[in-house]
């Protein structure tokens, strides 16, 4: 009560035209926090509205890379439960979402360190717990902070193929991510007045605090610009007409055998020699009245589609291309297969995670759903899943599986 | 809401509000979630790996980088007279940030041998020419802000990081 009293005398005091700092060593005396504080951090950016500024900033950034990674995670480890199963259109869908994921999570670089930075003085506030809800609070900032730390490291680790740890990626990545978003959580509840407050029309209109360096608006000014640096340096991987403009992007989606980036070579998959070998065949089985064996001259006489849809890796990178080849569905027509629930597709890659993909029902019907033999109107190259590769629309690259030999059917 | 129209500290966080509690429940409850299905995970390799770099990311921000960070401003204070510090500074930050998220690519540790499409540029090169353009675009803030005439009013409040 006396202190909220002695505020509004603050107030007052501001409101009759004193300058801040003034007011609150009259109503505070010397022993006015900001006082206490101002040796150790003095500089004005340790401030609430560029706190809140790009504390909301950051928890949009995180809140996109939550929302994509857990699309992205269950492209991959598909639910199939009803409208949950992965939808065919928009056939870019795919690669708008993880072109986002990896974009925010750059941009989200320079904003948490400018966050970091701007509260750092509270990593020693006295007393260190002053209540119960202080110590939930500063507690959840581990998950958030530490977890947040880890996923921009690791992630910017992994689109450039670096693993230098001994703890599988994307089981990491994907489980400390919920980490990171319950700490959130918490410090949405433990913080939103001070945000709104930081946030409001009155902090805006109020004058720059006394002092010297960069101001609060040029600070937040550089860290946009720093944000704009890194996006623009890097998101020519996944939106072509910036690919000369992004000097630091692991990928440059024209840079690659037939002009389309590869994530997994014929070599590193070990099928340099069972891709070209002559008797090469293609197996479809499993719940089909009409088992079927093709050569490569079988397939090339079926009838030719052509589809235009993107490789969208996971790693953020993303190119089209206009693909030829057989439909799935005249595969599946063929083979005399009446009820298709799903479409085990696999390659000759003998191990790894990725060596065969599932199709849904949706997707194994899709006009668009090809084994493509050709792209860009050549015979695939090796690298590209020579001599047939799946490709459908809004699926992860990682479930385009190259070197296909085998379909099974489940009805 | 509030007639606390001068304070601007930090560290003002609700202690104990309804929404608190509410949002501290569901929060917990998410990263005990995350950290039970990673404790879970068959495919997680090493558990201690991953508290390594979890623990090791937190340390080098608090105790390495945000350190240097106030050793750098210390600096500028005592080196960059106060008309051109903000460009001076703004450059930093800017030419910062574009140099850690450099720093996997110029590295290269990624690289295979068997895919040039990995990291097909010369990343050193790409990363000389940013900062050499984030450097001239800051010579030129500094240029416009030395041409300016001096502020009335001198800083009240103490310099510093």
């Amino acid at each position: 009560m006396l202190r909220a009293s002695r505020r509004r005398g603050v107030g007052e005091q501001l409101a009759a035209g004193e300058s801040r700092r003034r007011a609150l060593d009259g109503a505070l005396g010397t022993r006015g926090v900001v006082r206490a504080a101002a040796p150790a951090f003095p500089s004005r950016l340790h401030d609430e509205r560029i706190a809140a500024i790009l504390g909301t900033a950051l928890g949009i950034a995180f809140s996109l890379c939550f929302l994509t990674g857990l699309y992205s995670h269950f492209a991959q480890h598909p639910l199939d439960i009803g409208f949950l199963s992965m939808p065919t259109s928009p056939a870019w869908l795919y690669r708008v979402t993880q072109g986002v994921h990896v974009a925010a999570g750059i941009a989200a670089v320079p904003l948490l360190l400018a966050k970091l930075w701007t509260i750092y003085p509270l990593l020693f506030v006295e007393p260190p717990v002053r209540s119960p809800a202080h110590l939930v609070a500063r507690l959840a900032l581990i998950p958030l902070v530490a977890g947040g730390i880890f996923q921009l490291v690791s992630g910017l680790a992994n689109i450039t193929g670096w693993y230098p740890w001994q703890f599988s990626f994307p089981v990491a990545h994907y489980w400390t991510a919920w980490m990171v978003i319950g700490g959130l959580i918490v410090h949405i509840g433990a913080v939103a007045t001070p945000a709104l407050r930081g946030l409001g029309r009155e902090r805006r209109s109020r004058d720059e605090p006394d002092g010297d360096g960069l101001s609060r608006r040029g600070f937040l000014g550089v860290v946009a610009a720093g944000v704009g640096a890194v996006t623009l340096l890097t998101v020519g991987q996944t939106l072509r007409p910036l690919r000369g403009l992004s000097l630091l992007a692991p990928r440059d989606p024209a840079v690659g055998p037939q002009g389309l980036p590869v994530n997994k070579t014929a070599a590193g998959a070990g099928v340099l020699q069972s891709a070209r070998r002559p008797d090469y065949a293609l197996l479809v089985e499993g719940d089909v009245q009409q088992p079927l064996r093709l050569s490569l001259t079988e397939l090339q006489a079926l009838p030719q589609h052509d589809a235009d849809l993107p490789i969208a890796c996971v790693e953020g990178w993303s190119a089209g291309a206009r693909w030829s080849g057989v439909r799935v569905r005249d595969l599946l027509e063929l083979a005399g297969a009446t009820s298709v629930s799903d479409v085990r597709v696999e390659s000759l890659q003998q191990g790894g995670s990725y060596r065969a993909s599932r199709l849904n029902a949706a997707h194994a019907q899709h006009p668009d759903t090809l084994l493509a033999l050709r792209v860009h109107g050549e015979e695939l190259h090796i690298d590209h899943g020579f001599p047939c590769r799946l490709i459908a629309p809004n699926r992860p690259g990682v479930q385009q599986t190259k070197w296909v030999t085998r379909l099974e059917v489940r009805a | 809401m509030s007639t606390d129209h001068a304070d601007t500290r930090l560290g003002h966080e609700d202690d104990g509000g309804r929404l608190f509690w509410v949002c501290a429940v569901v929060g917990l409850g998410v990263i005990g979630f995350g950290l039970a299905g990673l404790l879970n995970a068959r495919l997680i390799g090493s558990i201690a790996s991953w508290a390594t770099y979890l623990v090791g990311g937190l340390l080098v921000h608090d105790a390495v980088l945000a350190p240097i960070v106030v050793a750098i401003s210390v600096v500028l204070i005592y080196l960059v007279p106060s008309r051109i510090r903000p460009a001076v500074q703004g450059t930093l930050v800017v030419a910062g940030s574009v140099a850690l998220v450099a720093i996997p690519v110029v590295g290269g540790w990624g690289r295979k041998p068997d895919n040039p499409t990995l990291l097909p540029r010369d990343y050193g090169l790409g990363l000389a020419i940013a900062i050499a353009i984030i450097l001239a675009a800051g010579a030129i803030a500094a240029a416009r802000a030395a041409r300016r005439p001096p502020p009335r009013r001198p800083p009240e409040r103490p310099r510093g990081w």
